[in-house]
């Protein structure tokens, strides 16, 4: 089998190519800067003169090109697309329709968008981790770990303090009133988004006299959607400050972010770490790593709950649907439903060491049972394949 | 009951009272009523006398009233007599829950969702009890005048929210119609009082207290209880217009806000005419207090006591009694509601089963003995 891999500097690109190499497939990589998401013809040359070269059977990327798929489209090539950012504008695009596009989402619910989109090709695929480079960078899966660890509580993640509401330069005291009141409300119920239902056609056409939107002629979404995303990204950057503020009062809680450290009590807040290199040594050396899910996942497995149970860490996540679809709750990760819930579960775990580090240990288990970028690219060229209607070795 | 007991019932103008003075008479149980309506709950000087001076005069092992008061709780801890209260309004209202905290104290709430509350809040003597019906209670009278499609009997909550918005500026404004929407679109959740926060009464304040003459501004709850009514408000009035478009629908309230047809007919008495107006509609309807978090409101009992066919909302309470399409019939949603009424018209032999199974299922499961014996045991 022959790949064309276009990789973006995206965070999973050595983890996936090491996956390839141990698969035994064959693969090239490719990474073309482009100056539009629909339209570049230098870009499009060079994708195609790659395919004319590698005789690659199958095109591969992480979340979703429309400008690849233009290019698949014209020369019949597969287009794998995993898509792990959520939300991914990219799908809105009316190239999703192709024939050649095979769109493997993380979470169900934007299967279903891309479903109603009018997508031929659609499967729900989890998230993976390289579980080799991390057992051998942590030395995990031998004895029995130390129980000696650096953090008590850990975070990992952007406190999103530059998210695009709080960029908006005016709106009416009452629509603001509004908003802030469906922001709160939101933080208080996991998996339904309210906005949906919440912006009725007043309020958006109140909001859209101060909030100047484009429509893009090539994507399917409209201004409203655009700004669900919004306030969905300015409840989670609300959400995280709020939690974590709330957790710093009482424990020891070291955040790694870009996020200005003003935000969180002094010291909390430590700078950022590399994915491949620091990260998973504070999953690992942390009593507890909590996640705290982007608002608009709604049901999906957020990328960052699979790199904290591959390092061994113990997981104390909101409630996502599928996290616990997957994993056994209480056995190989711990979920909390509100404020009350997280600061009870944090200061429980951080006393019953024995209990936690069994659950941290069966959580990593089922990541190397059933999550390894082997398994999960088997099944993704399996459902392709059969398609296709070709065989593969 | 096999334990001699004397119990004094105070009184007020609570409709189960009649119910649970026939269950105690079934039951041989000896009592007294004392009648008293309290019109602030909280401090009344001569009923605080009177009733001292009842418990004193004469021995009683037990307390007992509908709702719970704090002048009976306190003056029952102070003579060690038990109080046993059964609440049937959600949300209570009372200023100080204090006395909650009282060892005399044996509350029982119909709503699930209010135990959960206060038990989570470190009160204790808090249990749950489901509401009961009395078939026995109703008088009907048949009658043309109450021939209908549907039916609703209730308050429509004449509104007291525009007064409590007009002080405010804009963007409290909105955020309280934030707060209503946000309620109103989540569904099965009740979570309008954790949203009405502290911070949010400290900022409304500081405009109630100079519009308000008596210069005290707002508590928390009373502006929840606005938004519980607006809410409840806006959702019984669309229902109620959606249907009266389109078939014969009678209003029984004192509030007179029908649009769009519909006959408004008054209120009705409960115990003398209520019973008929449930059996002269072919369906009638509850549209709960959203304040409820999971109870089965007493409108859904009176209603299929009398025999009549309901349409309801979801409440999860019912879901432990009733199974939807063979004892009533939930709606989930407004359109949900339209579909399901245009059915069951139409499908009249379906509906009289339904109405005859929900009737059996209170005569077995609602009766006012198993409850008097769960309260006073």
């Amino acid at each position: 089998m022959n790949i064309l891999y276009y990789t973006w500097n995206e965070n999973s690109a050595q983890d996936v190519k090491q996956a390839f190499e141990r698969l035994g497939w064959n693969y090239t990589e490719i990474s073309y800067s482009f100056s539009n998401y629909e339209k570049d013809e230098v870009f499009e040359y060079k994708v195609e003169s790659a395919l004319d070269k590698t005789k690659a059977e199958i095109m591969f990327t992480f979340n979703y090109f429309p400008i690849i798929s233009n290019v698949c489209e014209k020369r019949g090539i597969p287009y794998i697309a995993w898509v792990y950012d959520c939300p991914h504008l990219t799908i809105y695009s009316k190239t999703i329709k192709h024939e050649c596009n095979y769109l493997f989402l993380f979470d169900r619910e934007m299967k279903k968008t891309a479903d109603a989109m009018g997508a031929v090709h659609t499967f729900h695929m989890p998230l993976a981790v390289n579980t080799h480079r991390l057992n051998v960078q942590l030395g995990l899966g031998g004895e029995k770990r130390t129980d000696s660890f650096k953090h008590d509580v850990s975070f990992v993640g952007s406190l999103y303090e530059n998210n695009m509401y709080n960029q908006i330069s005016y709106l009416p005291e009452y629509l603001k009133g509004y908003f802030d009141a469906g922001i709160a409300a939101q933080q208080k119920i996991w998996g339904y988004n309210i906005f949906d239902d919440l912006l009725d056609e007043d309020i958006l056409a109140q909001a859209f006299q101060y909030i100047k939107m484009e429509e893009n002629p090539n994507y399917y979404f409209t201004p409203s959607n655009i700004l669900v995303n919004m306030l969905e990204q300015k409840v989670t950057s609300e959400e995280r400050i709020n939690l974590l503020g709330k957790a710093a009062e009482y424990f020891k809680l070291d955040v790694f972010t870009n996020s200005d450290p003003m935000l969180l009590a002094k010291g909390v807040i430590k700078g950022v770490v590399s994915y491949v290199d620091e990260m998973p040594q504070i999953f690992y050396n942390s009593r507890i790593n909590v996640n705290i899910s982007l608002r608009s996942i709604t049901s999906g497995i957020p990328l960052r709950c699979m790199d904290i149970m591959g390092a061994g860490g113990f997981l104390l996540s909101n409630y996502q649907p599928e996290l616990a679809e997957f994993f056994v709750p209480g056995e190989e990760f711990v979920y909390f439903d509100s404020e009350e819930d997280l600061m009870g579960k944090m200061e429980y775990f951080l006393s019953h060491e024995k209990e936690r580090m069994e659950i941290a240990k069966n959580g990593w288990q089922k990541v190397n049972n059933g999550f390894s970028y082997e398994n999960r690219l088997a099944e993704i060229m399996d459902k392709v394949f059969s398609l296709e209607n070709v065989a593969y070795e | 009951m096999k334990v001699r007991m004397k119990i004094l019932f105070w009184q007020w103008n609570a409709f189960l009272q009649r119910g649970m003075e026939r269950a105690l008479d079934d039951l041989n149980v000896e009592y007294e009523v004392f009648f008293y309506h309290l019109t602030d709950w909280e401090k009344d000087n001569t009923f605080e006398e009177l009733f001292r001076h009842r418990l004193n005069e004469q021995k009683y092992d037990i307390v007992l009233s509908v709702n719970y008061c704090p002048l009976v709780s306190i003056i029952c801890q102070e003579s060690g007599i038990r109080y046993v209260s059964w609440v049937y309004d959600a949300p209570i209202h009372i200023r100080d829950i204090s006395s909650f905290q009282n060892a005399c104290n044996r509350i029982y709430f119909f709503d699930r969702g209010q135990t959960e509350k206060y038990l989570k809040a470190g009160y204790s003597n808090i249990f749950h009890l489901p509401l009961a019906a009395d078939t026995r209670v109703w008088q009907f009278e048949k009658d043309k005048k109450y021939e209908c499609d549907v039916a609703f009997v209730g308050q429509l909550y004449q509104s007291f929210y525009d007064c409590l918005m007009s002080p405010l500026p804009q963007y409290y404004r909105g955020m309280t119609e934030g707060f209503i929407n946000a309620q109103s679109e989540v569904y099965g959740a009740y979570f309008l009082d954790e949203l009405i926060t502290d911070d949010f009464m400290k900022d409304v304040n500081e405009f109630y207290v100079h519009a308000f003459a008596d210069g005290k501004g707002l508590e928390k709850r009373q502006m929840e209880w606005a938004c519980v009514c607006e809410l409840t408000r806006r959702e019984r009035i669309m229902a109620l217009s959606l249907l009266a478009g389109r078939y014969h629908v009678h209003l029984y309230s004192k509030d007179n806000e029908l649009q769009n047809g519909g006959v408004y007919c008054g209120p009705v008495e409960y115990y003398s005419e209520m019973p008929s107006a449930f059996r002269g509609a072919k369906i009638n309807l509850n549209i709960s207090l959203k304040a409820i978090r999971f109870g089965i409101p007493l409108r859904v009992l009176d209603i299929m006591s009398c025999g009549g066919f309901l349409i309801t909302n979801f409440q999860q309470e019912l879901l432990e009694y009733f199974e939807p399409d063979e004892d009533l019939v939930i709606y989930e949603n407004m359109k949900d509601l339209v579909d399901k009424v245009e059915y069951y018209l139409i499908n009249e032999e379906e509906r009289k089963r339904i109405a005859q199974n929900g009737y059996g299922k209170i005569k077995k499961y609602f009766g006012f003995e198993e409850r008097m014996k769960h309260l006073l045991g």
